[in-house]
């Protein structure tokens, strides 16, 4: 093994402006291989902005994104995904009309480029199947399968769209409030969901959150973002003990 | 179970009732299936790819104007008019569907009907080719030719078999569709197009894909109706007509595969039953309509599977 790390993702100089307002004002990152990383901040940091700019939800201004060393930066979100960016939005979104077993297997259909199939049941195609149990199976959602998407709990709502994400086989993970409006036992559930991804299938992963407990179980690093730049960068013990850091959360308190 | 027995009650019933009904039925249940085949294909962009087109009279007329012409200019054989009119509306639904595709829910909507007022205007402009508001008449039906045998459709229950039968196939290829892999792609675009790019789907390109699917078997509709009324007229691309497949939808319920069926033979129906009683038949069938857009929100169908659903939970509260 290369002790070196392989870098799954780097940034270099983002920028995104909303009118006059800059939302990400030049952020470098570079996240290597099976990394679980956070990236907190108080509220309107350009976070969210930040995910939108490297999943292909929104174009920047100026800077690059490379994936796996191949630049991304401005393709098409549906181009992103196909490379093995998979991401969830801070507002679930899943598919709400269809079943549980639907909503997974319409990406499984996706990964196994059956999308042009048009005469076969989907539901009829062994491969599409197994593969369809195996995720729900993993993310405990098998109980659940013939439920429709909009009838789950906010918690399994937010557990389905892991699902889903899943189910594209991701090299890369981007989550975005991953445990935001749960109850505890969901959050805990969830957590432990995470920590299994990045250690059995080596996903790497970046998110943001609030809950700083979350932050501090799960991440292997931290990226602390403020007004749009980042002020810190490093290991949860030393983010933590940051005086920089410290001052951007306590003034947010202030407020 | 008893969905099967149904199916095969209702065919049995389709297959016997030309030999004890009047042609003049006969004629209005033709107008019911070519409908019905109308109807299932806007539905698949109504109801599983989530798209609403206020155009799909467009695609209908090019279907039928080029059946028409066809067999006024060329004398073409049966299957080459109808092989004509659906490539014809699969190839105008292409062109128009990569514009429209590109927008989002009103929008959408708008630029569908927008483009079919201009097929509109081009058929009732076109006077050389279109014959304007007089319209092409006198179309004669081509005989059936099948593995060497000349079977003449003149007789309207020929003719209703050979709709049977396309109908059949049609609504049974788009069942399919809507169960394949490629349709739950569009079913994923109807609940949450955004979402559905994220995992990786080129969301505009399936949307042109049920766009184009649609039009074609529209186009089909379209060459049919030609054949069965003998008569074209620029009346059946006009914007009312693109209303048709819509309230049908909602009558049946367009929730259900089978529910644009349902509706067209209840709107071809009642708007026959309604026209022969009175000149203010638009009247009445918007009261009638307006019921039951109220009544049953879900549609004929829709409402009929809640009530199932509701007998079925009551029986299964009272075993436990």
């Amino acid at each position: 093994m290369n002790s070196e790390k392989i870098e799954v993702l780097r940034i270099e100089g983002l920028k995104k402006s909303f009118g006059k307002l800059q939302a990400v004002g030049g952020v470098d990152l570079v996240v290597k291989k099976n990394e679980v990383r956070a990236i907190i901040g108080p509220n309107g940091a350009g976070k969210s902005t930040f995910f939108n700019l490297i999943s292909g939800d929104l174009k920047p201004d100026a800077g690059k994104v490379f994936f796996n060393g191949n630049p991304i930066t401005g393709m098409a979100a549906h181009r992103i995904a196909n490379m093995g960016v998979a991401r969830s939005f801070q507002i679930t979104s899943i598919f709400p009309d269809l079943t549980v077993f639907e909503n997974v297997m319409i990406p499984i259909v996706v990964q196994q480029k059956r999308t042009m199939n048009m005469f076969r049941a989907a539901k009829k195609i062994a491969e599409v199947n197994d593969a369809t149990w195996e995720v729900l199976t993993k993310v405990g959602l098998k109980y659940l399968a013939g439920a429709k998407g909009n009838a789950l709990s906010h918690g399994d709502k937010k557990r389905l769209e892991i699902a889903i994400i899943l189910a594209r086989k991701p090299e890369l993970l981007l989550l975005d409030e991953p445990t935001a409006g749960m109850s505890p036992e969901e959050t805990d559930s969830t957590v432990h969901l995470v920590k299994q991804l990045s250690a059995d299938l080596g996903i790497t992963i970046v998110f943001t959150e609030h809950d700083m407990k979350v932050v501090f179980s799960i991440s292997d690093y931290i990226s602390v973002l403020q007004q749009g730049v980042i002020i810190a960068d490093g290991l949860p013990g030393d983010v933590r003990n940051n005086k920089r850091v410290i001052e951007a959360y306590i003034g947010e308190k202030k407020e | 179970m008893i969905k099967n027995i149904l199916y095969g009650i209702l065919l049995l019933a389709l297959i016997s009732c030309p030999f004890v009904i009047t042609n003049y039925w006969v004629f209005l249940l033709t107008e019911v299936l070519i409908m019905a085949i109308f109807a299932t294909s806007f539905n698949l962009l109504l109801g599983y790819t989530g798209l609403v087109s206020f155009g799909q009279a467009a695609y209908y007329a090019v279907g039928a104007y080029t059946a028409a012409l066809l067999i006024k200019n060329f004398s073409t054989s049966l299957w080459m008019t109808l092989a004509g009119g659906i490539l014809s509306s699969l190839l105008v639904a292409l062109v128009i569907g990569f514009f429209c595709v590109r927008l989002n829910r009103l929008y959408f909507s708008m630029l569908t009907m927008a483009f079919a007022s201009m097929i509109f205007a081009i058929i009732f402009k076109w006077r050389s080719l279109t014959g304007g508001d007089d319209g092409i008449s006198a179309i004669a039906r081509p005989p059936l030719g099948l593995l060497g045998w000349e079977i003449p459709l003149n007789n309207p229950k020929v003719y209703y078999f050979f709709v049977l039968f396309l109908a059949g196939i049609s609504i049974w290829i788009m069942k399919r569709i809507v169960e394949s892999p490629l349709g739950y792609l569009l079913q994923a675009n109807r609940d949450n197009s955004k979402r559905a790019e994220f995992i990786g789907i080129p969301i505009r390109s399936f949307r042109l894909i049920a766009f184009v699917i649609a039009g074609l078997f529209a186009g089909l509709a379209g060459s049919l109706y030609a054949l069965l009324a003998g008569f074209v007229s620029p009346e059946i691309a006009f914007w009312a007509k693109s209303g048709d497949p819509v309230m049908m939808s909602l009558i049946g319920g367009f929730h259900s595969f089978f529910g644009p069926t349902l509706g067209a033979a209840i709107y071809t129906l009642l708007k026959d039953f309604i026209a022969i009683k009175t000149d203010n038949w638009i009247l009445y069938l918007g009261i009638v309509l307006l019921v039951i857009v109220l009544v049953l929100p879900e549609g004929v169908l829709g409402a009929w599977k809640k009530w199932q659903m509701k007998r079925a939970s009551k029986q299964w509260q009272k075993e436990s």
